[in-house]
């Protein structure tokens, strides 16, 4: 039985453990008295302060706004990221060509574009969905690269021997080989766009969860801020969880 | 006697081998398209001439190493706090099956969400700065330290529980040395991080003079020449260290080799 009684505890009990340990030392932190309220507020004030930004509908909202942008680039991005990935990992001479430029290009901090895109595009949705963009192509990119570089030789000498004919070679051999590294490859960029899409709206948004947290930031309230931090970290780890499950369900083969 | 290849073909071909062909290609398009565009981006030769000037006075200079002089402090405290938490984790099993969760954690947190709450913390100058870098490194490091360590194969622990090694001489025996490929590995992922977290921390907290101050005085006063050049910067200083520290780890341990080609993902 897949979710015996047993599985769940062992999956989730070193979890449960760990948050307890997290909370109860966040509290005691606070009862010690050693941070001023305006510093550090109680896990159950931050509860609340959920509860109230979920009821009014300002972290729906907010949590939307980024969500959509980190989608929009997503699938902007990472398109593009397979498209060349593909073409660059089955080309050794457009690879030559392009490689050495590809590599410098993708240490770049991409957070230090953000000003150049927003004279070019001004402050909204473009520029934010843009530098996300350019964030999530590179590690599609080199992901697909790598997976339709790296067919083994030995499966290459089977369908050799068998004559697989193009379309059977590419279903049986080159997508079997490359999916499960876009997968990868998409799950880095989620990463990254979540990280930077908080960043991105601090230079200037007019909604969006870095917004939320840089206008409460600005009026003392902690525990917006607090909660906005909270909500993104839960956030980014539970989608990378969901997309590393999803990614072992779809393709078991490819299991990392 | 073989005639050579004419000059210009050869250096074509060797501009080709080198992957610079695209590069020097695009430039001078752009330099070329310049001319036929209403004018946004400025053209390479502007730039230059505008370096020139910016540089004239050590401005640049100044701004370059006031940057990575704040990227070394926080990447030397981050890179020290993560390696031992990474090996204390991995070394104590207690520790490791309450925080083990946490680890893996903590490798998804969306460093840029904590900017809000550090500065409400530590304030907009240098320490706040300093704490992001850290941070923003100690992740990797930890996370490898951590893998490094996990990682030891089991006949060395058996035989490490055959001499009843004591905690302590098993961790400098056997657990470091057997993390240390993973840690050097660490390291550079952690410098990255670093660079991207020293920018970041300039363009984000006070002003104070960097790479990052060079970028938003640029758009400040609506000049993208001042912001390309603090990014051509940016990212060559990034490339440069990064060349540097995987030549000196690859000097110090050429073992390290073997696991050279794994951390390219993430």
């Amino acid at each position: 039985m897949l979710f015996s009684l047993k599985f769940v505890a062992r999956k989730t009990g070193p979890i449960a453990l760990t948050l307890i340990a997290f909370l109860s030392l966040w509290q005691i932190l606070c009862w010690s008295g050693s941070f001023p309220r305006t510093l550090l507020i109680p896990p159950a004030d931050v509860a609340r302060t959920l509860l109230d930004l979920t009821r009014d509908g300002t972290l729906e909202d907010n949590l939307l706004a980024s969500a959509r942008r980190v989608f929009l680039a997503l699938a902007i991005g990472g398109s593009a990221g397979i498209v060349f990935g593909l073409f660059c990992g089955t080309s050794k001479t457009l690879w030559r060509q392009i490689g050495p430029l590809f590599t410098a290009l993708r240490q770049i901090p991409f957070i230090a574009l953000g000003p150049l895109l927003i004279l070019g595009l001004g402050i909204g949705e473009h520029f934010i969905v843009t530098l996300l963009a350019l964030a999530a192509f590179f590690p599609v990119a080199l992901a697909t690269l790598e997976g339709a570089r790296g067919v083994p030789t030995r499966y290459l000498e089977v369908v050799a021997i068998y004559r697989l004919n193009p379309t059977d070679r590419f279903r049986y051999l080159f997508l079997p080989s490359v999916l499960p590294a876009i997968a990868a490859g998409a799950r880095i960029a989620f990463g990254r766009c979540w990280g930077l899409v908080v960043a991105a709206e601090l230079f200037g948004a007019t909604s969006g969860l870095g917004q939320m947290m840089s206008w409460a930031r600005e009026m003392f309230q902690i525990d917006v801020v607090m909660a906005g931090a909270v909500i993104a970290a839960a956030i980014g780890i539970i989608c990378d969880a969901l997309l590393r499950a999803g990614a072992r369900r779809l393709m078991p083969w490819g299991a990392t | 006697m073989l005639a050579r290849p004419p000059l210009t073909r050869r250096l074509l071909h060797s501009l080709s081998n080198s992957g610079l062909l695209l590069p020097i290609g695009l430039i001078v398009i752009w330099q070329a398209a310049d001319r036929a565009t209403p004018r946004f981006l400025p053209n390479p030769a502007d730039l230059i001439h505008v370096t020139i000037g910016l540089s004239a006075h050590g401005l640049l200079a100044q701004d370059l190493l006031a940057s990575v002089v704040r990227m070394l402090c926080g990447f030397a405290a981050g890179a020290t706090g993560g390696a031992i938490i990474g090996i204390a984790l991995a070394a104590s099993p207690r520790l490791h099956t309450l925080l083990g969760p946490a680890v893996s954690a903590w490798r998804q947190l969306p460093i840029f969400s904590l900017v809000p709450l550090l500065t409400l913390w530590f304030g907009l100058d240098e320490k706040a700065k300093i704490i992001l870098i850290a941070l923003a490194t100690s992740i990797p490091v930890m996370l490898n330290a951590y893998e490094g360590v996990r990682a030891v194969p089991k006949k060395y622990t058996e035989v490490a529980d055959m001499l009843h090694l004591n905690p302590l001489s098993r961790l400098l025996l056997l657990q470091a040395p057997a993390a240390m490929p993973f840690l050097l590995t660490g390291l550079r992922q952690g410098m990255a991080f670093a660079w991207m977290a020293t920018v970041a921390s300039e363009l984000f907290l006070a002003a104070a003079p960097g790479l990052g101050a060079v970028i938003m005085a640029g758009q400040e006063r609506m000049r993208p020449d001042m912001i390309i050049i603090g990014i051509s910067l940016i990212g060559g200083v990034g490339i440069l260290m990064n060349a540097a520290l995987t030549g000196a780890i690859r000097w110090v341990l050429p073992a390290w080799r073997a696991t050279d080609q794994q951390d390219n993902l993430s």
